[in-house]
Parts: structure tokens; C-alpha cells; sequence
């Protein structure tokens, strides 16, 4: 009987840790899956949100926070609102975790400063311009096989060659670049930044184009 | 038999852990409207939703007994509220309350136009000053076309409500900015010394200021230089009226800019014929070195050294002698110095401060009389900021200026000269707290003491605003304010007994602000006493000098700003109404000044065409009629110049990343603009006083420039520093 009870009670730890990791694991896929196929702004909100109630359930982990920053910074972009940024930082700012991918996180900052800059171009370009382009370069550094920084990078300068009917050949280098690292992109646990790849296709087909 | 009990125990404590209940509700705001998008959950747990267009939501959760409904949306107050999950269906209809510390909060906006670029709600930014047509990237130029100035085209400086240039006070990071404009000589424009692009945020308050500032009867301008840049570059402008060269360094931590300038009007001369004869053209050259250094998270300190030499020499026609001219010489030397610093103390306190240093000679000579003037002012203060709570914080701050004049005449150059001199040492504590009450009420009582050693006489000033936000978008404000400043050092040098200026500030204020829209209209009543009234002698010169003068002013003023409406386009639109009467100097009696006009009104336009990218602009200032005193004509200041019209054009077009050509053009229909006039001081055979028009040297002003930007990667340029 004292062995049952002990069955019991290691299996019910167990099965109570083994849902938590799960329920974690499982909830995080689940909610990213749902944000790549978000559509309009109001299935985004409802990721950012879905990924700001788990961060509030697990002030460890970074990953919520860096999805719910990540839904807020694409929101932003689409409703030109600079109070979702204000969120998406709040969320980065929060970010406390040791085992964080710091080019991962460096590179959605650049990311922000870039759609910051999109909302008023004509004012905030001359600060916030170089300030995007300085961290998303700097988020490339640190980890030169991150594909994200890279696309990011090509989109912007892609833009502005587009604006100054300048050459896009780097921009669209750095694209290809981008394209080759995607293609090698380790899946280590599903949870991981894996978003921008339809970015650089894009991009991409557009430098294809004669 | 137990493993299967085991399978049966643990089976049903799974099923009992993912049993679910379900919630659902809605969520509105304050006025009962709908909430789209609000995070609806349970603590610690994963459980939640996002509600729908109605406010609407519903979710499952396994969590039981005990927890804490949330809610959070954009904007609101976050909710929370202790619930007991149990088996029923639960609903909860949840109304949110706006956030104070939302960027739409309640902020005191009586009398003050924010110009910044990190704020949101802000009426210009940084950039809009320096892309104002007619403004040719001057701060107080840009600032004319708000409302609340008048326009005094021939004088360049703020004349703010009905008060003079020198009432408007420039604080840089704090600090008093004793010269911050260009030495000029009587009716041609001065223009700030110091560049738009140094600074990130502009507060142009045209009253009811913060009792932190003083010295200033009229106007506070509140400038806030920018802090550490990102990159390193070198700025290059070509201008046809002369060339600067700025570098910049950032290090991670630390920057340093070093500018040099030169700007000589005679190339300018011979394209485009001035009326005024200038046997010196107008000259100036300077440099400055600012240096930023990042002392901690919190922490930064700034210093900022500026050097201004300036000549010039013009011929008038004296009105009194028609057959000879005046022949006007000045050169100024100025240094400007400011040393500022800003941290946070500890979870509640933070202090910021710093030194300022101005050492101003002017050489002027009219004809063969010589008078030199040298000036030093020291201004040193320290403020401490106390937060007491989200609701509450208190400022107070100690600063003290010091004064140093010395002036020599010269009749003639063989002539004895003569020495005056002024030294004059102002204290000054102030405290000041701002209290929330409830979410929509915020008040602001201040108080500030200023002690004069030169008359031995202190000065205490309250001063109380108030706003009250009344809906989503809009709110009112009031302000009330005792105003003193120091008479003029001309007045001072001649009597330093005679006291402080004073000018009571009554403000009500009503703004509504939507994202890219802002409307604001003001109205105010301002009191002046204590004014400078004297005599003049049978030479002209002024005795009997006292503190007798007095006036008023009030008005009305308007503003509309869209920058939503017209793709590309933005607009924004002032109107000042202004009343005023003042007897002062040698006025006989009350009467308007030379420098008001009752109705000021200015349209500003800029659109950027994307295909050609280019932004071209427009602004259209129309001011009416300026008395002048006319000895031809019954009664006292009783002449009127004609309205005051200026349409101004400009263009910028980026050439590439780093390259910008900018034209622009001041008073494209070349309007005769007439500012008042002279009049003879003895009339002529029949009774009659000659006159002379005060006018502008030229009907149009046109400039051309150039600005490149070196960086490393070719990212920048200078558009804003048009």
C-alpha cells in the first residue's frame, strides 16, 4: 500500500510537471502557428494578447514576451499606431530571462525602431533612421547566421534605393543572403524566431523582376 | 490491481484538472462604448480571450476556486477584480477607466505649444520649424506663424500678446539664454544665434509659465538641446549667403559636434539690390563645440560653447537732416557657455541643473559717437524633482544670476569718454507640485521668490494652472500668474533703483487633440504694472524715470492643425485677436503700441510630392494695421500703417540619401510692407513734419543652399536641418 502511495504520488508530481511543460510547450506552438497565419489586424491582436497572458503566467520565459512584442511591432505597422510600439517595448523591456537569443531580441528592436520610423517618416527618419539600421546591423553581428536582421535590412535599404531610384543590387544581396541562411535554419524545439523567410521570397521576386 | 487503480486514479485527476467552466462578458469604456481588442484572462493561468466588436467575450478555463479576473487595453486603466471560478456560467460586465498615464493623459496646456519629436501630441516638432516657409530656419521665425506673436517683421525677435521682444525669455536645458539673438541695429531683423537642429524639443509658452521660470513678463522659450546622436557624420551646407561645416563623433557612451559658420550678405547684394546702403555688409562667423557624455542609465551631462562675431555698417537717411546720412557701424562678440547635467537619484528623487555663461560686447558708432558695451551674466540653478506618489510630485529649485555691465561713451573721437556701470545679483527659490485628482484633474501650484541685491527688494510670485480633461480628446485649462522682470540695464544704468516689471497672467484654454488633428482656442486677460515711464529732456533724453507705467492686453486666439486630412499635406492655420493699451515711457496716456496689430493671422502648407521627392511649402502671414505716432494728425499714436502681407514659398528636393537643394522665397507678390514711420522732429515752413518709411531693405528675400551629409554608410541627411 505504501509503494501504491508512493506510485501515486511520483506519478501524480510527474503528470503535474509533465502538463505544465507540455501545456507550455504546447500553448506556444499553438499561439505561433496561429500568429503566422494571422490575417488583419484583429487576429494579430489576438495573438499579441494571447502571448502577453502567457508571459504574465511565465515571467520566466522570454519567448512570450519576444512573440507578443513581435505581434504588437506587425500591428503597429498596419494601424500606424505608435501606442502598439509603446507595447511591443514594454514587452522587450521586460524580458528578463538568462537564456534569451540576444540577436533574436536585438534584431526585433531594430525591427521596431524600423516601423517607428515608417509612421512619420518626414520626422523621425533623420534620428531614427540610422538608429534602425545601426541595431539590425548590430543584431547581424552577433549572430551572423540570423536571417532576420538580414532581411530586415535588405527591405529597408531596398525601400530607400526604390525612393532615390538608386541601384538595388545590395538590397538585394542581402536578400539572397537572407534566403540561403532561411534555408539552413536549425528547427531546435518549434519555439524558436523562425518568421521572415515570405519576407525575403518577396523581396526576392521583386529584385527578379527585369 | 494497482496499476489499474493507478491508470483510474490519475485518469480521473486529469479529466478533474481540465474540467472547464466558462466566462464571458463584456467590456466597455467609461461613456459605455464598446472595447475592441482588450486581453481578457486569468491570472497565472493561459486562459483568456480578446474581445470582439461588440466588447463581447467568453472563454473556457480549467482554473477553479479562487482568482484574479484581468483586463488590459490600450489606453485604459489595466482592471483586476478577485473572482471564484466555479461550475456555472459566470458573466462580468466590466467598464474601464482611462489611463492617466496614457500619452493622451491630462497635461496643462494653457499658454504652452509643445514643438517635439518623441512626444506624440505635440503641436510642431522639431522638423516643422526648420521646413516652415519664411521661417529660413530660424526658432522664433518658425514660432511667428503660431498664435499668440505678433508680427514685428522689422524687428525679428518674439513679441508675444501684446508685449514687447525683450519680455519673451530663452531658457537653454534650463538655463537663461541672456543673447540669444543676432546684435542688430533699429529695423533690420535679427535672427537667432543658435541653430534649430541642436535641439530635440521646443516649449513656446506664451504665458502662464511653470513657476521654474523667471525674468520673463511675457513669454517662455523653453528649448531642450538633443541628446547623445547615433552616428558619426559631417554636415556640409552651401548657402548663397555663406557655408557651415558641422562634425559629429558618437561613441557608445559619448558624443562631441564641432560646427563652423560664416555668413557674409555680399554676394547676396549684388544679385538682388538692397534699398538700405550698406557700406559693411552683414557678417557673422562663429563655431561651436557641444559635448554629450552619457554618465549613467539615467544620467547625462551636456556642455555647449558657442562663439558669434558679427559687422555691419549701414548709411541712413536722418529725416532730420535730408541732405547728409547716418553712417551706422556695430560689431558684436558673444560667447555663450552652458554646462547642464540630469540624474536620477534613488527610486524617488532626481535632480537636474547646470551653469550658464554669457559674455556679450557690442561696438556701436553713429557717425563719430562711440559706445561700447560689455555684458556678463552667470546663471547657475539646481532643481530637485519628488515623486510622492503616481499621484503626486514636487519640484523645487534654487538659482541665482548675476549681472555685470559696463558701458563708455564717446561724443566724438577726440572726446572725453564716460564710464557707467551695473552689477546686479538676482536669488531665486521656487517650489511647485502637480496633483492628480481623480483621472481627468490635475493642479499645479507653484510659488516663486526672487531677492534683487541692486534694490535690495524681493518679489513673490504665485502662480496656479489647472487642467480638466472633459472627454477622450479634449480638455480645458486655466492658469493664473504673477509675472516680474528686471527693467531693461538702459533703464537700470540710468536709475538702479527703479523695480521689477510685473504682468499678472489670467488663461483659459480649450484643446482638442486627435491623431494628427489639434485644435486649441485660448483666451486671456494679461495685466502689466510696474512699467518704465519717463520724461523726455529738450535733448531728448530720458529723466524722471519711474515705476508708473501700466497696461493691458487681451485676446483671443485660435489654432487648427491637420496633418490627416490631404495625403502627404499638412496644414496648419492661427488667428490672434489682440486688444492693448499701454502708458509707459514718454506716452502721454494710454494708447495701442507701435509694435501690436489687432488681428494676426497665418496659414501654413507643406506637401511632399513622392515622385518627384520633393516637399514644397507655403505660408501666408497677414497682420493689421500698427499705429504710429503722426504730429501731423490729431491725437496720440493715432496713424495706422497698412496690413502687413508675406506669402512665402520654398522647396526641398532630395537628391539622393545624403544630398538636399533647398530654395525658398519670402514675399513672392513683393507686397510693400510698411512697419511705421519717422518723422521729423521740427516741422518745416508750413507746419508740416517730413516723414520716412519704416520699410524692409528688400521686398523679397531669396535663398539657395546645398546640404550634403558624410556618414559612413550614406544613411542620413539634413532635411531636418533646413
Amino acid at each position: 500500500m505504501r509503494s501504491l502511495i508512493y506510485t501515486f504520488a511520483l506519478l501524480f508530481i510527474f503528470s503535474q510537471n509533465l502538463f505544465a511543460g507540455n501545456g507550455y510547450e504546447e500553448a506556444m506552438k499553438k499561439g505561433i502557428e496561429d500568429l503566422y497565419q494571422a490575417k488583419g489586424p484583429k487576429a494579430v491582436n489576438q495573438s499579441a494578447n494571447y502571448f502577453e497572458r502567457i508571459a504574465t503566467a511565465e515571467p520566466e520565459q522570454w519567448l512570450p514576451h519576444y512573440y507578443a512584442a513581435y505581434a504588437r511591432i506587425n500591428l503597429a505597422a498596419m494601424q500606424q499606431s505608435d501606442e502598439q510600439l509603446d507595447l511591443a517595448q514594454k514587452h522587450l523591456d521586460q524580458i528578463t530571462s538568462q537564456d534569451k537569443d540576444e540577436s533574436e531580441l536585438v534584431a526585433l528592436q531594430g525591427y521596431l525602431y524600423m516601423i517607428r520610423v515608417s509612421i512619420d517618416p518626414a520626422t523621425r527618419g533623420q534620428e531614427l533612421a540610422p538608429k534602425a539600421t545601426q541595431t539590425l546591423s548590430k543584431a547581424a553581428q552577433m549572430n551572423p547566421k540570423n536571417p532576420r536582421p538580414l532581411v530586415l535590412l535588405a527591405q529597408m535599404e531596398y525601400g530607400t534605393a526604390q525612393f532615390f531610384q538608386s541601384d538595388t543590387g545590395e538590397a538585394c544581396k542581402k536578400a539572397t543572403q537572407a534566403l540561403v541562411l532561411f534555408e539552413h535554419q536549425k528547427e531546435v524545439d518549434g519555439l524558436q524566431p523562425a518568421w521572415g523567410k515570405g519576407n525575403a521570397e518577396a523581396l526576392s521576386a521583386h529584385c527578379d523582376k527585369p | 490491481m494497482k496499476t489499474l487503480l493507478i491508470f483510474l486514479i490519475s485518469h480521473t485527476l486529469l479529466a478533474a484538472a481540465v474540467a472547464q467552466h466558462k466566462l464571458h462578458g463584456s467590456v466597455k469604456d467609461p461613456e459605455g462604448k464598446p472595447l475592441v481588442g482588450a486581453n481578457i484572462f486569468l491570472e497565472h493561468t493561459y486562459d483568456g480571450a480578446s474581445s470582439d466588436t461588440l466588447g463581447g467575450f467568453s472563454f473556457a478555463t480549467s482554473a477553479e476556486g479562487e482568482q484574479l479576473l484581468m483586463v488590459s487595453a490600450i489606453g485604459y486603466e489595466a482592471f483586476q477584480k478577485q473572482i471564484v471560478v466555479s461550475a456555472a456560467d459566470q458573466s462580468f460586465d466590466i467598464a474601464l477607466r482611462e489611463s492617466t498615464q496614457a500619452m493622451e493623459g491630462v497635461t496643462i496646456t494653457a499658454g504652452a505649444f509643445e514643438a517635439g519629436d518623441h512626444k506624440k501630441s505635440v503641436t510642431l516638432t522639431s522638423m516643422d520649424i526648420v521646413t516652415t516657409a519664411g521661417a529660413l530656419g530660424d526658432i522664433s521665425g518658425a514660432l511667428q506663424t503660431l498664435p499668440g506673436t505678433q508680427t514685428v517683421a522689422e524687428d525679428g525677435r518674439l513679441f508675444v500678446r501684446g508685449g514687447e521682444g525683450y519680455e519673451t525669455q530663452v531658457f537653454i536645458d534650463g538655463m537663461q539664454a541672456q543673447t540669444p539673438f543676432n546684435a542688430s541695429v533699429p529695423n533690420l531683423p535679427t535672427r537667432g544665434r543658435f541653430s534649430p537642429f541642436l535641439f530635440k524639443g521646443t516649449t513656446f509658452s506664451t504665458g502662464g509659465y511653470s513657476a521654474e521660470y523667471g525674468q520673463a513678463l511675457s513669454s517662455a522659450l523653453i528649448l531642450d538641446t538633443k541628446d547623445k546622436p547615433a552616428q558619426t557624420q559631417t554636415d556640409i551646407s552651401l548657402m548663397t549667403v555663406g557655408a557651415d561645416v558641422t562634425h559629429q563623433h558618437a561613441w557608445e557612451k559619448a558624443s562631441v559636434a564641432v560646427k563652423g559658420e560664416y555668413v557674409n550678405l555680399l554676394p547676396y547684394q549684388f544679385l538682388v539690390p538692397q534699398a538700405m546702403d550698406m557700406f559693411k555688409t552683414p557678417e557673422t562667423a562663429g563655431g561651436s563645440v557641444v559635448l554629450r557624455k552619457q554618465t549613467s542609465k539615467t544620467g547625462m551631462v551636456k556642455a555647449y560653447v558657442n562663439y558669434n562675431m558679427a559687422n555691419l555698417g549701414i548709411r541712413q537717411t536722418n529725416i532730420n537732416h535730408p541732405d547728409r546720412k547716418d553712417s551706422i557701424r556695430l560689431s558684436n562678440d558673444n560667447l555663450y557657455a552652458n554646462l547642464s547635467y540630469r540624474e536620477v537619484i534613488g527610486k524617488k528623487w532626481s535632480v537636474r541643473g547646470g551653469l550658464s555663461y554669457t559674455y556679450d560686447e557690442q561696438n556701436r558708432s553713429i557717425n563719430h559717437q562711440n559706445i561700447r558695451e560689455e555684458n556678463q551674466y552667470w546663471h547657475a540653478k539646481t532643481v530637485f524633482t519628488y515623486d510622492l506618489s503616481a499621484q503626486a510630485a514636487l519640484r523645487m529649485g534654487v538659482e541665482n544670476m548675476y549681472q555685470q555691465t559696463g558701458q563708455q561713451y564717446q561724443q566724438e573721437a577726440a572726446s572725453e569718454i564716460g564710464k557707467s556701470g551695473l552689477q546686479q545679483n538676482l536669488s531665486a527659490a521656487f517650489v511647485e507640485g502637480d496633483l492628480y485628482l481623480g483621472h481627468r484633474f490635475v493642479i499645479r501650484p507653484g510659488l516663486r521668490y526672487t531677492y534683487s541685491a541692486l534694490q535690495q527688494r524681493g518679489t513673490v510670485a504665485p502662480r496656479y494652472s489647472m487642467a480638466y480633461k472633459t472627454g477622450k480628446d479634449s480638455q480645458l485649462s486655466l492658469a493664473y500668474g504673477q509675472y516680474f522682470q528686471q527693467p531693461l540695464t538702459q533703464w537700470l544704468l540710468l536709475n538702479p533703483q527703479l523695480t521689477s516689471g510685473r504682468a499678472d497672467h489670467y488663461i483659459l484654454n480649450y484643446q482638442y487633440v486627435k491623431p494628427g488633428k489639434t485644435f486649441r482656442i485660448e483666451a486671456y486677460h494679461k495685466q502689466y504694472d510696474q512699467l518704465i515711464k519717463y520724461k523726455l529732456d529738450a535733448d531728448s533724453k530720458p529723466i524722471n524715470l519711474s515705476n508708473a507705467g501700466k497696461g493691458y492686453a487681451r485676446g483671443l486666439e485660435v489654432f487648427w492643425r491637420d496633418r490627416k486630412s490631404i495625403p502627404n499635406g499638412d496644414y496648419w492655420i492661427s488667428y490672434s485677436l489682440l486688444d492693448t493699451e499701454r502708458d509707459y515711457q514718454d506716452y502721454p496716456q494710454a494708447a495701442m503700441p507701435g509694435f501690436a496689430s489687432r488681428h494676426n493671422f497665418s496659414a501654413v502648407y507643406k506637401h511632399f510630392i513622392t515622385s518627384l521627392r520633393t516637399q514644397i511649402g507655403g505660408t501666408y502671414q497677414w497682420a493689421s494695421a500698427r499705429p504710429y505716432d503722426n504730429p501731423n494728425q490729431e491725437g496720440f499714436m493715432a496713424g495706422r500703417t497698412p496690413a502687413y502681407h508675406n506669402l512665402s514659398l520654398n522647396a526641398a528636393f532630395l537628391y539622393k540619401q545624403n544630398i538636399i537643394f533647398y530654395t525658398s522665397v519670402t514675399n513672392v507678390l513683393g507686397t510693400d510692407n510698411i512697419f511705421g514711420y519717422h518723422y521729423a522732429d521740427h516741422s518745416d515752413s508750413q507746419g508740416n513734419y517730413a516723414r520716412q518709411a519704416i520699410a524692409p531693405p528688400a521686398p523679397r528675400f531669396f535663398f539657395v543652399g546645398i546640404f550634403i551629409t558624410l556618414t559612413k554608410n550614406q544613411q542620413a541627411n539634413q532635411l531636418d536641418q533646413l
